[in-house]
């Protein structure tokens, strides 16, 4: 296991590097001067002149890449066009942000999303399996940004419970910062609840259906038993690979949320950097994401093995 | 809850009407959203138009704008012109202090001056004053402590202005303490009624009250005149969606705001004060020179007899319209710059006529950058449609836009230009050779050409009339408005007023209950 372990790390390298020359390509296909947008209509061909000069812009793209990717082998991401910030540590302190959000989220998800799929699947056509289908249905139907406002209106303005903008990290104030998560993880861990919750009734069923399930009922197993050592073991792999994307997708940053929220995650930082061309953030950013989606599937890969003892690696 | 909120923030009002000024002045915090966030803390070096208006209120440069657009002292207690306009001596206040605790010297002005003309401080005016695109200034001398002599090539009514310039930070007076050992930029230590305590990216900006300020006398005037501060704190959230600071003022978290002018209604409704204040921003539809079939006079002349543009200001929420370049709180606002194209959809049609259009598809850009920018397209695009004018809108994005804006490789655009806050300039932005420029009319660049070095204001005044006169006929670009400047305040902020200048002063601010 560690052998495919270290094996799958390394093939990460030429997997970046690829990532790292479609990336840096495809940002400067897409039209918009990162100088010309700093000066915006402001007027002074000597102060783009300058401007480009200084950002390394007037060079031409190949030796922009070479420079780029020296800088990068040498761990140095670059610096932030847009805020003059250093990109790593950007990345690094938006990360924070990103990850406890999102990490609340699948947690919050995965302990709602797995008991009422299995219920589901095992009541199936009762008003408990219609009620717990449609809500998931509901959640999935609704755009987030919108039950994000929602959130805020009810939770913020209305009731006056909860703060509507604003962050504090956990690490520095655990209780101050709980609060400002409550929405922003609840809006995530609605939406993501209910893909995993219907992914994993269908699953469920199909393993319902199969003979073992029969016989260890057969044997005088309790449900209980049945659903927890028989049942969701085997229905939770594919749910795994949902949730590994769903989290991959997210740690790259949930920027509709974030938005909604102000909160200063990695979406939000690469959104800003899309508008505002910052070529060392974006590419940063994409990296990141790229490696953080690896990483992700790396460890669902190895965790299959945990619920499916089939899967040999 | 809300109509709660609302006799709650009337009996807040009705008290402090009731209580003398003194018991309002009691410090506390204001809370500001903003949606983009600054891009540094170093003036006039890196920078956006929230950059610039967050650190004017944090340092101070010899001189400043006022509500009418001219220039006057703000670190300097007077300043005086030599006959020839070569010589500005500018007297300092005395016993201004530095957030660091020392005195302002005229010895601080001229390290701060050489810091700024210095290549490697990238400052962006630099080019302003070295004689590459605009005066050189020969020599800065300090007779005394309280004394600088600024000397320059020549005569210039643009010296002063560009030393105000927002973007050029207001050529702000920092402290050498602003720098770190190796001269690289620490944070500003300058003489404003703020010190900047902490910036957060992404998240929030802190600035607090300096005890130790010394305001100047005189009325509020733009950024000169007195400076009193009455709360303690100013926290900037950074706040992206504009959607989500509205729900943050209606939760009572945030107190003060810029909002769209589609906002103000709404705002209004919910029961906050909203200001709006005109700007020389100016909205306007740039038509290329550089495309062979809208160099055509009479079409171009047709576009603008085609739009109404009181209506188009109206459904924009804007009170009037301003077809010339030159802002109406300007002194250069004259009779003659009140002049519009008149809109008249027969003669539009009759234009039309003459320029030969046969129903050729036009090209409109625009983008979402401001609402503005989009929602003045499609409603002018409805009304070029009315006389029968083929306008189909292709919407970018921003960066996209600017890149055809650069390169003139465009038929017509939604634009939006920022403030420029003298004649020359407001005709200098659209016109010149430069392939992003839409006016070269040679005797046109002529006029500005003599508007750029003319330092009597009244034939400064008459150059200009006579510049618009020839921009109504000739149509390189169709002027719609100056954009006004919308602020929405929660019921504890009292004593907010806005200015011509669009950057928020957070100076004679109180808050309430």
């Amino acid at each position: 296991m560690w052998q495919y372990a270290i094996r799958r790390l390394l093939m990460t390298i030429p997997t970046l590097l690829l990532v790292s020359v479609i990336v840096f390509l495809l940002i400067r296909l897409i039209p918009g001067d990162p100088a010309a947008i700093m000066l915006n209509d402001l007027d002074s061909d000597i102060a783009l002149e300058d401007m480009r000069r200084e950002l390394g812009l007037d060079k031409p793209i190949p030796v922009q890449f070479l420079i780029w990717l020296g800088n990068m082998l040498s761990g140095d991401l670059g610096v932030s066009i847009n805020t003059g910030e250093p990109v790593l540590l950007a990345i690094v302190s938006r990360f924070e942000v990103t990850a406890t959000v999102t990490g609340l989220a699948i947690l919050a998800a995965v302990l709602l999303a797995v008991p009422a799929g299995i219920i589901a699947a095992w009541r199936q056509n009762s008003l408990t399996d219609y009620s717990i289908v449609f809500v998931s249905i509901l959640f999935l139907s609704l755009p987030s940004f919108w039950l994000g406002l929602m959130m805020i209106y009810l939770f913020a303005i209305t009731l006056g419970w909860l703060p509507s903008i604003g962050y504090v990290s956990v690490i520095e104030d655990f209780t101050g910062g709980i609060v400002y998560l409550i929405m922003p993880v609840a809006t995530l861990a609605l939406v993501e609840m209910a893909m995993i919750a219907r992914m994993l009734r269908s699953q469920t069923l199909e393993v319902l259906r199969l003979e073992y399930v029969t016989h260890a009922r057969a044997k005088g197993l309790s449900e209980g038993v049945v659903l927890t050592r028989h049942v969701f073991k085997n229905a939770f792999g594919p749910a795994l690979t949902v949730i590994g994307l769903i989290l991959g997708g997210l740690l790259g940053g949930a920027s509709v949320t974030e938005t909604v929220f102000s909160l200063p995650g990695v979406g939000r930082l690469l959104v800003d950097a899309i508008y505002a061309r910052d070529y060392p953030v974006l590419q940063g950013c994409l990296l990141f994401i790229a490696f953080i989606y690896v990483m992700v599937n790396l460890i669902v890969d190895l965790l299959y093995m945990v619920f499916d003892p089939r899967v040999r690696i | 809850m809300q109509s709660a909120r609302r006799y709650l923030g009337a009996a807040a009002i009705g008290v402090a009407v009731l209580m003398p000024a003194a018991a309002l002045a009691a410090g506390g915090t204001l809370r500001i959203a903003t949606q983009s966030d600054i891009r540094s803390t170093n003036p006039g070096v890196d920078r956006s138009g929230f950059t610039d208006a967050l650190h004017l209120n944090i340092v101070e440069g010899l001189v400043g704008y006022k509500d009418d657009l001219s220039v006057g002292p703000v670190l300097a207690e007077s300043m005086e012109v030599s006959d020839d306009g070569l010589t500005y001596t500018f007297k300092l206040r005395e016993g201004v202090k530095f957030h660091n605790g020392d005195t302002l010297t005229s010895a601080h002005v001229k390290a701060a001056w050489d810091r700024y003309m210095d290549a490697g401080t990238k400052w962006r005016c630099r080019t302003r004053f070295n004689g590459e695109d605009g005066v050189n200034v020969t020599a800065v001398e300090t007779p005394d402590d309280l004394t600088v002599v600024y000397r320059i090539d020549r005569p210039s009514p643009l010296f002063l202005k560009d030393m105000a310039r927002f973007d050029c930070g207001g050529t702000g007076i920092v402290h050498v303490e602003s720098l770190k050992a190796d001269g690289a930029w620490d944070r500003p230590i300058g003489t404003g009624p703020f010190v900047f305590v902490e910036w957060q990216p992404g998240q929030r900006i802190v600035l607090e009250k300096f005890a130790d300020y010394t305001p100047a006398d005189g009325p509020m005037d733009g950024y000169t005149g007195k400076r009193e501060v009455f709360v303690d704190r100013l926290v900037f959230n950074v706040v992206p969606d504009a959607a989500s600071g509205k729900a943050a003022m209606r939760a009572g978290e945030i107190d003060f705001m810029s909002i769209s002018t589609s906002d103000v209604q709404e705002m209004r409704d919910a029961g906050f004060e909203v200001v709006v204040q005109q700007t020389p921003a100016w909205g306007s539809f740039l038509i290329s020179r550089h495309d062979a079939f809208m160099n055509n006079r009479p079409l171009r002349q047709a576009l603008a007899a085609a739009l109404d543009v009181d209506e188009l200001a109206s459904l924009m929420g804007y009170d009037s319209h301003n077809a010339s370049p030159i802002p109406p709180m300007s002194q250069y606002y004259t009779k003659t710059q009140r002049m519009t194209y008149g809109y008249d959809p027969d003669r539009a049609k009759a234009l039309l006529k003459e320029a030969g259009y046969n129903g050729e598809p036009i090209k409109l850009i625009t983008s979402r950058r401001s609402p503005t920018i989009f929602n003045q397209a499609v409603v002018a695009q409805s009304m070029w449609q009315a006389v029968g004018l083929n306008i189909e809108i292709e919407v970018l994005d921003w960066g996209a836009q600017l890149d055809l804006y650069r390169s003139g490789d465009y038929q017509i655009q939604s634009f939006g230009f920022s403030p420029r806050l003298d004649p020359a300039l407001s005709w200098d932005m659209f016109s010149g050779t430069q392939t992003r420029k839409v006016w070269a009319d040679e005797a046109a660049l002529a006029k500005i050409g003599e508007l750029m070095n003319e330092t009597d204001t009244a034939k400064r005044a008459t150059i200009s009339d006579t510049l618009h006169e020839m921009f109504l006929e000739q149509v390189p670009a169709i002027g719609l408005y100056s954009q006004p400047q919308s602020t929405a305040l929660s019921s504890r902020v009292k004593g907010f007023e806005a200015w011509p200048g669009g950057r928020s002063r957070f100076w004679g601010i109180s808050l309430g209950e």
